[in-house]
């Protein structure tokens, strides 16, 4: 993993990464938005993206989503096996939950499709909107649909892009406790977010993006230890140090 | 990668039924267009309104010609044919509806038109010929115009009706100078000897008289006689053939013309289904950009290539459906022929995936349905507008210009083939340049939706 800081005390990831990245770059015209960025998520792993707007958060996880090819450096998992979930619910609305699911599961070839969307109904807290129009349901419950659609195929790696980022605090709890399990059982996630909170207290690293470069990678402990223990000041140091030396 | 258009055909079509207003704009709104567009090309412009001041005095509005009564007013309104006439009794009055607009214009005839006409016709030289009145509200320079024309128009053929008349009444006269008889007319009356009677009274009173100057006197007038019946007996036909001088024999090149109903029909049809189908096939590529899921049906094993495929597959379908729609309510009124109907649904169906597949570049332009509705919209005016214009009816340049326009757009071959498929033409061409269409325009999606 390229970094400009890391704790030293904390390794990257506990077992041996299931998402490696190495070199990726990319460029829009003659802006460089990627340049030279590595990056590994363990299994069981929950990886905060920090960055401020404009960072490349964005295009890093398209990267790695394969929606977008890189100029340079590569992916070391095919697309199919990486969950994505977009930060707009990427589903129909006019469709019900359920009548999406099954699309989706069978566009992605899922095996037992039938089972897998009760699965899914069950394990996002859908069983009772399954049948109404997602675009009848709060934010929270499109949130809900569009991960669930994004966890069809059961994918070793999801990759959320500021999932919280239209929820309240209630939804972004429940959204957060349903995050938390599926790494419980295994799967590693990467979720870029603004939030500093969020990555305190449900992230196991951090990876901090400046100016499509990574600035930092850690515990979220240690890199408010750079700050005297305030994590909100060290990201916002880190942030403006970057953006100085850019 | 087949069986993957099944459930997203039938996705864009439970999307399609989910969304009544949507589904209601694409296929009311061109459906209203078409019919009113058919409706306008079937029917010629309507009749003008004519107001018609018959100032010659009662019962004194007739002339003889050849025995035949002409009334004046049956002249006058032989003028108006096509038009909607309704009489007024003053000039003052139609001078003022005319202005008012109440009528195109108004025809006056003056109370010495039938002397005049009578003085005409009795073939004395007189000069100062009937003159009609023809006002005209001149403020709308078009229906101006047209009732110029039409009333020129008429004005010719009434008056070669009286030429004609009046050289058959001359020839009649001419008959009986040649031959003799019973003549009533020129302020003559009784038995008219003629010119064959003559010669032949000089050439017997010739041989019975001595041979002198006096015989080759009488021999002279006769020979005279004789050269002008012989002569003479040849004008009549000289003057009919003046009287209609020249004829028309119309032959066209390209075969028979369509009916102006059958083609306005299927001017109909082709119209509904450009809109429907473009405006369709548009509105579900954009849906897939507004919903945000064209990145996550990528990410499937859904390519573009079958996904742009279905959604044209789903306009063209809903499109020919339209324009069977159309085609079939206007069958009976139109009197369609029924062995033709094979050939309807292959034309409509590859007219409709032509459109189709144009729709679906275009919404892969756009960023969302509204956005591509309109760019449809913008492009799809122009395009029938330009598909409709006859050929030859502008300048080369331009000419080549609107056939380089017609020959990307799928409306002008459509309109083809639909007219093929209604009542005759060529069927072959225009399908196999649809087809072509279809391909090209998918490729276009293809690459656009790349952005």
């Amino acid at each position: 993993m390229t970094s400009a800081a890391e704790d030293p005390a904390v390794p990257a990831a506990a077992s041996p990464p299931v998402l490696r990245a190495t070199g990726l770059t990319r460029r829009y015209r003659d802006r460089v938005a990627l340049d030279d960025v590595g990056l590994d998520v363990a299994a069981g792993e929950i990886v905060a993206l920090l960055g401020p707007n404009g960072a490349g958060k964005t295009t890093l996880l398209s990267l790695l989503a394969g929606l977008q090819e890189p100029d340079a450096g590569e992916v070391g998992l095919p697309p199919r096996q990486v969950g994505w979930i977009p930060q707009q619910p990427a589903v129909y609305r006019r469709l019900t939950v359920r009548e999406n699911l099954e699309l989706f599961a069978r566009l992605d070839g899922v095996p037992d499709a039938a089972a897998r969307v009760e699965r899914m109904l069950v394990e996002a807290d859908l069983v009772d909107r399954a049948d109404d129009r997602v675009g009848d349901l709060s934010g929270g419950g499109q949130q809900r649909v569009n991960i669930a659609v994004g966890l069809l195929a059961d994918p070793p790696v999801v990759l959320l892009d500021e999932p919280s980022s239209s929820l309240d605090p209630r939804q972004r709890e429940r959204m957060w406790r349903f995050l938390t399990g599926l790494a419980r059982d295994g799967r590693a996630l990467l979720s870029s977010t603004h939030d500093v909170g969020e990555a305190e207290r449900y992230a196991d690293r951090v990876v901090v993006l400046v100016d499509g470069r990574v600035a930092f990678t850690g515990t979220p402990a240690a890199l408010a230890a750079t700050a005297g223990g305030d994590l909100l000041r060290a990201f916002v140091d880190l942030v403006e140090a970057g953006e100085a030396e850019a | 990668m087949r069986g993957l258009l099944g459930p997203l055909v039938a996705k864009d079509a439970r999307v399609l039924r989910r969304s009544p207003l949507l589904l209601g704009l694409l296929v009311v709104y061109p459906l209203l267009v078409a019919l009113l567009l058919g409706l306008a090309l079937s029917r010629g412009p309507s009749s003008p309104s004519v107001l018609l001041v018959n100032q010659v005095p009662e019962g004194r509005s007739t002339v003889d010609l050849a025995g035949e009564q002409l009334d004046a007013r049956t002249y006058a309104l032989r003028l108006l044919e096509g038009t909607d006439v309704q009489s007024v009794a003053t000039r003052e009055e139609a001078v003022r509806r005319v202005r008012d607009g109440d009528a195109a214009g108004a025809i006056v005839i003056p109370p010495d038109t039938v002397d005049r006409l009578r003085a005409v016709l009795s073939l004395r030289g007189e000069r100062t010929l009937p003159t009609l009145e023809v006002l005209t509200n001149d403020t709308d320079p078009v229906r101006a115009e047209a009732l110029r024309t039409l009333i020129s128009a008429r004005l010719g053929d009434a008056n070669a009706e009286i030429s004609k008349r009046l050289i058959e009444v001359g020839g009649g006269y001419l008959g009986v100078l040649l031959q003799g008889g019973n003549l009533s007319v020129l302020g003559l009356r009784g038995d008219i000897l003629g010119l064959r009677g003559a010669s032949e009274i000089l050439r017997r009173t010739a041989g019975s008289l001595p041979a002198g100057s006096q015989r080759d006197d009488v021999l002279r007038v006769q020979r005279f006689a004789q050269l002008a019946v012989e002569n003479l007996g040849f004008t009549p036909a000289i003057l009919q053939s003046i009287a209609d001088p020249i004829r028309v024999k119309r032959t066209s090149v390209t075969g028979p013309a369509v009916d102006l109903e059958t083609y306005a029909g299927a001017v109909a049809a082709a119209v509904s289904l450009l809109l429907v189908a473009v405006l369709l096939g548009a509105g579900l590529v954009a849906l897939e950009r507004e919903e945000r899921t064209l990145g996550r049906l990528v990410r499937s094993a859904v390519r573009p290539g079958p996904l742009l495929a279905a959604k044209t597959l789903l306009a063209g379908l809903v499109a020919a459906a339209v324009g069977l729609l159309v085609v079939g309510g206007l069958a009976p009124f139109v009197g369609l022929p029924a062995e033709r109907i094979p050939l309807w649904v292959p034309a409509l169906l590859l007219t409709g995936a032509a459109s189709g597949a144009l729709g679906v570049a275009l919404g892969s332009l756009a960023p969302e349905v509204r956005a591509a509705s309109l760019l449809a919209i913008l492009l799809l005016v122009p395009v029938v507008v330009i598909g409709l214009v006859p050929d030859g009816t502008v300048g080369s340049v331009t000419g080549v210009a609107i056939d380089g326009v017609t020959a990307i757009f799928p409306f002008g071959p459509g309109l083809d083939l639909v007219t093929a498929a209604l009542e005759r033409g060529a069927y072959v061409g225009p399908a196999i340049h649809l087809a072509v269409l279809t391909l090209a325009w998918l490729a276009i999606a293809r690459v656009a939706l790349r952005r």
